[in-house]
């Protein structure tokens, strides 16, 4: 695949020095000098940041009861609607409870996740023009790989792993309601795709395309990838802001330098020492997803336990979900079909 | 979100861009080094 290969480029990022060293490191020993330049380094990179993390927490604290947003909610005949003052963020909280299909935009981002991902796993550089593709293009090129596989029937398969992500699944009117008052009770956050082309702050360190939670402007980025797994994930994170605006600040100041002194002290990359805090107990990540990375599906039979937040708001879910469907069908209509 | 917040999220952002940009520019020089033999 040699017309893949993207042009070389000038490490840039820590995670990309890190990895170079890492390289060098196989080969060379860093002796005394080495070590000496790298405490230097990693010292000043600790003082900057937390000087930084000091004024993202003001900020941020301050600034989160100003990004709290109010879902409103009509009802017409036992029907009810839901509508986030965000028109995008209704429109995804729909398509993840089966009511609306996903948008063009949606689908793009998709097949170009799916694409990278393909790539990734045959360890191909990512063509530079990936972000200009259409989906045909990112279509062709998925065919492509799959017919190198020697997969039969190259373009059904094709079709099926680009389509999975933005399947839409049946609607419930139970699970929809559920949905948007767990949703609103929870800080009711705005939602965005997360995409590699993501260039914020939260973007940058914890791995750009990654499904996060951005507390300044309480934003839950999902990636197409896995959406409704990411929504309930991220969720945890609104809730922790929701609850504990100031407390939840210091586990983010605190998270990202230790996610700093992490990468220096394990020569690895920000991403992968970020991945750490997820099973330190008493972290921001912990706390909300438990232990273990969760993947939870948004149906109606499929929700299954997960631990920290994630798997409290699971549970609350669950309560109302059957309230609902005993208020609809009596003490024993339940959800059995 | 008011100006007071905007600015100290401006400079937050500048400082952890300045952290990663100063600590990505001395280790890629410290891994050249290693690797050209220099030290």
């Amino acid at each position: 695949m040699e017309g893949y290969k993207a042009p070389e480029h000038k490490p840039e990022g820590i995670g990309r020095a890190i990895n170079a060293l890492e390289k060098a490191l196989e080969r060379h020993t860093l002796g005394k000098e080495g070590i000496k330049r790298l405490a230097a380094s990693a010292g000043k990179a600790v003082r900057y940041s937390l000087m930084g993390a000091m004024f993202l927490g003001l900020a941020g604290a301050g600034n989160h009861i100003r990004t709290r947003y109010e879902v409103t909610t009509t009802e017409n005949g036992g029907e009810f609607a839901f509508t986030h003052p965000d028109e995008e963020t209704t429109h995804l909280i729909e398509f993840l409870t089966g009511r609306e299909d996903a948008t063009e935009e949606f689908k793009l981002l998709s097949d170009r996740e799916t694409l990278r991902r393909e790539y990734a796993m045959r360890d191909y550089e990512i063509p530079e023009n990936i972000e200009h593709m259409t989906r045909e293009e990112i279509r062709a090129e998925v065919v492509q790989l799959f017919e190198i596989d020697g997969q039969v029937s190259a373009e059904a398969y094709a079709d099926t792993v680009l389509g999975a992500p933005y399947a839409r699944i049946a609607f419930d009117p139970a699970m929809h309601r559920t949905v948007w008052e767990t949703f609103a009770e929870n800080g009711a956050p705005r939602v965005r795709l997360a995409t590699a082309e993501d260039d914020s702050l939260t973007g940058r360190v914890i791995g750009n395309g990654r499904a996060h939670y951005d507390p300044l402007t309480n934003t839950l980025y999902i990636n197409p990838s896995n959406p409704r797994s990411h929504y309930l994930d991220e969720l945890a994170h609104a809730r922790q802001f929701d609850q504990d605006p100031a407390g939840s600040y210091a586990l983010v100041v605190k998270s990202l330098v230790e996610t700093l002194v992490d990468a220096v002290r394990h020569r690895e990359s920000l991403q992968d020492a970020q991945h750490r805090q997820y099973s330190r107990p008493g972290t921001l990540e912990h706390n909300a997803h438990g232990s273990r990375s969760s993947d939870p599906i948004l149906t109606t039979d499929d929700l299954i336990q997960n631990g920290g937040m994630a798997g409290e708001i699971i549970d609350s879910m669950q309560a109302r979900y059957h309230e609902l469907n005993e208020e609809r069908n009596g003490p024993q209509g339940g959800n059995e079909e | 979100m008011n100006d007071a917040s905007i600015r100290a999220m401006s400079l937050a952002e500048t400082l952890y861009k300045e952290a990663e940009a100063t600590a990505a520019e001395e280790i890629a020089a410290l891994a050249a080094d290693l690797t050209h033999g220099r030290i």
